[in-house]
C-alpha cells in the first residue's frame, strides 16, 4: 500500500501544481472578461438605431411606424446613411430592400403585422377589448400527482457536477498518457516495474490522477457555488435561501458518483493507455470519446426521465455516473437504487484497475507494436 | 542468493534464453558475458519479473523481495522534465522507506560524481554521461542486497568506466551480491569473481577467469610487429592460425589452437614480412571472447 501511495503522490504532484491552477484560472478570467466585453460591445453595436427610408407608406400614416431600433424618415429625408428601403404597396404586401439579412427586419415585420391587424379591426368594427379577450388561451392548472422534481439549486448542483466530471475525466486522460505512454517511450517504465509490482504502479497512477481530477471538481465546484451565491446576492435574492435549498445529502451522493465515475473513468483509460505504444500513430484515442456518452444520455433523460431505457442506464456503470443524478433530480428514485448503481459503479472500477494492471503487466515490454483485442482480452482473463 | 534452473524464453520464432542454468553466491560479482544477442538481457529481465519466462525457475535465495534489489536496465530512461534530487528520492523511496536516510546517500553520491551543485537541475540539462551517472545511483541508492547491472559501462568514457568499476568492486567489496553484464572485457576480467559467456541464448563456458581460461582456451597467443605491411588475409592464409587483431600502435595478436604446429606458423609469419619483434602474451577474456565468438 505504502508503494501505491507513494506513486500516487509523485503523479499528483508532478501534474497538479498551484501555480499552473492559478495560471490558468487567469486566464480563464482573461478570457472570459474579453468574451463578456466583446459580447457586450458587438451586441451595443447592433443595436445602434438603424435609418430606414419609407418610400411609400400604403394605406398607413407615417406616425404609426414605429419600431425598436430603427428610425423611419419619409421618401424626401435627406440622409446620407439609409439602411434599408421599405416601400408598402398595400395593406397585405410590402417590400424590404436591405443589403443583406438584418436583425432589426424582423422587427419591421412585427411593426407591419400589428398595423395591418389594427386596420383590419378598425374596417370590422371589433373593439380592442374583445379582440384581447379573443386570443385569450385557456388556463389549464397542472396539477402533479408524484412530483418529485427538486430545486433549481439542485438540478443546477446535478449539471454542474455531470459536466465537471467529464472535465475531470478529459483531464485525466491527457494525464495517463503523459504518465503511461510517455514513460514507456521514456523507458522509465522498466526501472520502475523492477521495484514495485505492475499492479501497484496502476494502482498508483490510477490514484494519483484521479486526486488530481477530484480536485479539478472542488476547485470548479467551490468557485461554481461562490458566483452562484454571489450572483444570487447581487440580485437582491435571498442568500440564505440558496443554502438552505441545497440538499447535503444529495450532494454527497453527487459527489461520490462524481468521484466514482473519475475513477472508473481513469482506470479504463489507464487500461488504454498501456496498450498505446505511440500516441501520435495509435487508433485507440478514439476511445477518449467513450465517457462523452452518457453525458449524452443524460440529456436524453431531461426529455423522459421515466423510461425503461433510462432506468437501464441509471444502473449500467459506465453510464450511472451521469444518468442517475440526472433521474435523481428529475424523477422519482427508490433508496435503494442510488446505492445499488454506486455499488455497482464500485465494482466496475475496480475490475477495470484489475484489468489495467493485467494489460500493463503484459504489454509493457512490447514495443513497436500494440496488442491485438485478442491479446487483451487473454491477459485479462488469464 | 539467485539460482536459474533450466530456464528458457522465446519470442515468436526466436528462441532468446534456452535451457540456462547458474547461480551467482552471496557478496560475489557475477559477469554475464556473450556477443548480441546472446540471450544476456533477456535472462536479466526474467530474473527482474519483467518477463516470464516460458520454463524453468528462478529462485532468489529466502525469498528475496523486489525491494532488496538493484537494477539498471540496458534502455536507460529517467524523467528528463524532473530535478535529479526528485527523481533519485522517488525512486529510491518505492523500494526503501527510509526518506532520511535515502536523502543522505543521494548527498553523498551525487557529491562522489560532482554532480551535488545540479541536484535541483532537470535531468535533461545534464551531459549523456552525468545522465548515466544519475542513473547508475539511481540503481543502488536505496542499498539493495543484490544489484543486477545490464551494461554498467555503456556511455561512459574510458576514465567514468574505470571509476564505475572501482565503485561496482567497493559495492561487492561492502557485501553487496553484483550480477552484470558488459562488453568490456577487460573491466570485466578485473572486477568480475565468476564469468558466465553466453550464445544462442546457452551457457558456452563459465567459471573463474583462470577456469575459463583453462577450459576455453589451451593455445598460445603471440605478439608480433613487421617491419613491413601485412594484411589480415594474409596472415590467415595458414590454418594453424585461429584469429589475429591488430592493435593501435600496429602490433599484431595472432592467437592459435592448443593444436597448432608452431614451426609451421612461425615459417608462415616470417613467409609474410619481415618480423621485428615476437613476444608471447596472456590469453584474456577479450581473446577467448573474440576466438568463440567472432564466427
Amino acid at each position: 500500500m505504502n508503494t501505491i501511495l507513494t506513486v500516487a503522490a509523485w503523479e499528483y504532484n508532478r501534474f497538479f501544481k498551484w501555480k499552473d491552477v492559478i495560471k490558468g484560472l487567469f486566464w480563464t478570467v482573461i478570457v472570459g472578461a474579453l468574451s463578456f466585453f466583446g459580447t457586450t460591445w458587438l451586441l451595443s453595436d447592433s443595436l445602434e438605431t438603424a435609418t430606414v427610408q419609407v418610400t411609400n407608406y400604403g394605406l398607413f400614416s407615417a406616425e404609426s411606424f414605429v419600431a425598436d431600433g430603427i428610425e423611419f424618415v419619409g421618401p424626401d429625408a435627406d440622409t446620407t446613411i439609409i439602411a434599408g428601403t421599405l416601400t408598402v404597396m398595400s395593406i397585405d404586401e410590402a417590400e424590404l430592400r436591405i443589403p443583406s439579412e438584418r436583425a432589426w427586419s424582423a422587427n419591421i415585420q412585427t411593426m407591419l403585422n400589428d398595423m395591418r391587424t389594427d386596420a383590419k379591426r378598425a374596417e370590422i368594427g371589433l373593439s380592442e377589448d374583445v379582440y384581447v379577450d379573443i386570443g385569450k388561451g385557456v388556463a389549464l392548472n397542472r396539477i402533479l400527482t408524484a412530483d418529485q422534481s427538486r430545486p433549481k439549486s439542485t438540478k443546477i448542483i446535478a449539471a454542474v457536477s455531470i459536466f465537471l466530471v467529464l472535465i475531470a475525466v478529459f483531464m485525466g486522460f491527457a494525464y495517463q498518457f503523459t504518465a503511461i505512454t510517455g514513460e514507456k517511450t521514456q523507458r522509465i517504465t522498466e526501472q520502475i516495474v523492477a521495484a514495485i509490482s505492475p499492479q501497484s504502479w496502476m494502482d498508483g497512477k490510477i490514484l494519483g490522477i484521479t486526486a488530481i481530477g477530484v480536485s479539478y471538481v472542488i476547485l470548479y465546484a467551490i468557485m461554481a457555488l461562490g458566483i452562484t451565491f454571489a450572483v444570487v446576492f447581487f440580485r437582491g435574492d435571498s442568500f440564505l435561501d440558496a443554502v438552505v435549498s441545497i440538499e447535503p445529502l444529495l450532494a454527497l451522493q453527487f459527489l461520490l458518483f462524481s468521484a466514482l465515475g473519475i475513477l472508473m473513468w481513469n482506470s479504463f483509460l489507464a487500461g488504454v493507455a498501456a496498450t498505446i505504444d505511440d500516441p501520435n500513430s495509435s487508433q485507440r484515442s478514439g476511445f477518449m470519446i467513450m465517457p462523452t456518452l452518457p453525458i449524452f444520455f443524460a440529456f436524453i433523460t431531461l426529455a423522459n426521465p421515466d423510461t425503461a431505457a433510462v432506468a437501464f442506464m441509471s444502473l449500467f456503470p459506465l453510464t450511472s455516473y451521469a444518468v442517475m443524478p440526472a433521474k435523481m433530480v428529475l424523477s422519482t428514485v427508490a433508496w435503494w437504487e442510488p446505492i445499488l448503481a454506486l455499488l455497482l459503479l464500485a465494482v466496475t472500477a475496480y475490475l477495470f484497475r484489475l484489468a489495467a494492471g493485467r494489460i500493463f503487466r503484459m504489454g509493457m515490454m512490447m514495443t513497436g507494436k500494440e496488442p491485438t483485442y485478442k491479446e487483451m482480452w487473454g491477459w485479462v482473463t488469464k | 542468493m539467485l539460482s536459474l534452473l533450466n530456464v528458457s524464453k522465446s519470442f515468436t520464432s526466436v528462441r532468446a534464453v534456452d535451457s540456462l542454468s547458474f547461480s551467482v553466491k552471496k557478496g560475489e560479482i557475477f559477469a554475464l558475458l556473450g556477443p548480441n544477442g546472446a540471450g544476456k538481457t533477456t535472462t536479466i529481465r526474467m530474473i527482474m519479473g519483467l518477463f516470464d519466462p516460458d520454463s524453468g525457475n528462478i529462485s532468489f535465495e529466502g525469498g528475496l523481495e523486489r525491494a532488496r534489489l538493484g537494477y539498471l536496465p540496458e534502455e536507460r530512461g529517467l524523467y528528463p522534465d524532473v530535478a535529479i534530487a526528485d527523481t533519485l528520492l522517488y525512486l529510491a523511496s518505492l523500494r526503501n522507506p527510509d526518506k532520511a536516510g535515502i536523502k543522505a546517500r543521494a548527498k553523498d553520491w551525487l557529491n562522489r560524481f560532482g554532480l551535488y551543485d545540479r541536484r535541483n537541475d532537470k535531468l535533461s540539462t545534464l551531459s549523456k554521461g552525468n545522465q548515466q551517472k544519475i542513473q547508475f545511483i539511481a540503481s543502488i541508492l536505496h542499498q539493495p542486497e543484490f544489484a543486477i547491472l545490464d551494461e554498467p559501462f555503456s556511455g561512459f568514457d574510458p576514465i567514468n568506466q574505470d571509476v564505475i568499476s572501482g565503485i561496482i568492486r567497493e559495492l561487492s567489496d561492502a557485501g553487496m551480491t553484483i550480477l552484470l553484464s558488459a562488453h568490456q572485457m577487460q573491466l570485466i576480467e578485473r572486477i568480475a569473481d565468476r564469468i558466465l559467456l553466453m550464445n544462442h541464448g546457452r551457457e558456452f563456458i563459465s567459471g573463474t577467469m583462470s577456469e575459463i581460461r583453462a577450459k576455453a582456451l589451451s593455445g598460445r597467443k603471440w605478439s608480433v610487429r613487421f617491419d613491413t605491411d601485412v594484411t589480415e588475409a594474409a596472415l590467415l592464409e595458414c590454418s594453424d592460425i585461429d584469429h589475429v587483431e591488430r592493435d593501435e600502435d600496429g602490433a599484431w595478436s595472432i592467437l592459435c589452437g592448443s593444436e597448432a604446429d608452431l614451426n609451421r606458423v612461425l615459417v608462415h609469419l616470417t613467409s609474410r614480412g619481415r618480423i621485428r619483434d615476437i613476444t608471447t602474451s596472456d590469453i584474456t577474456l577479450h581473446d577467448i571472447f573474440i576466438q568463440k565468438f567472432s564466427a
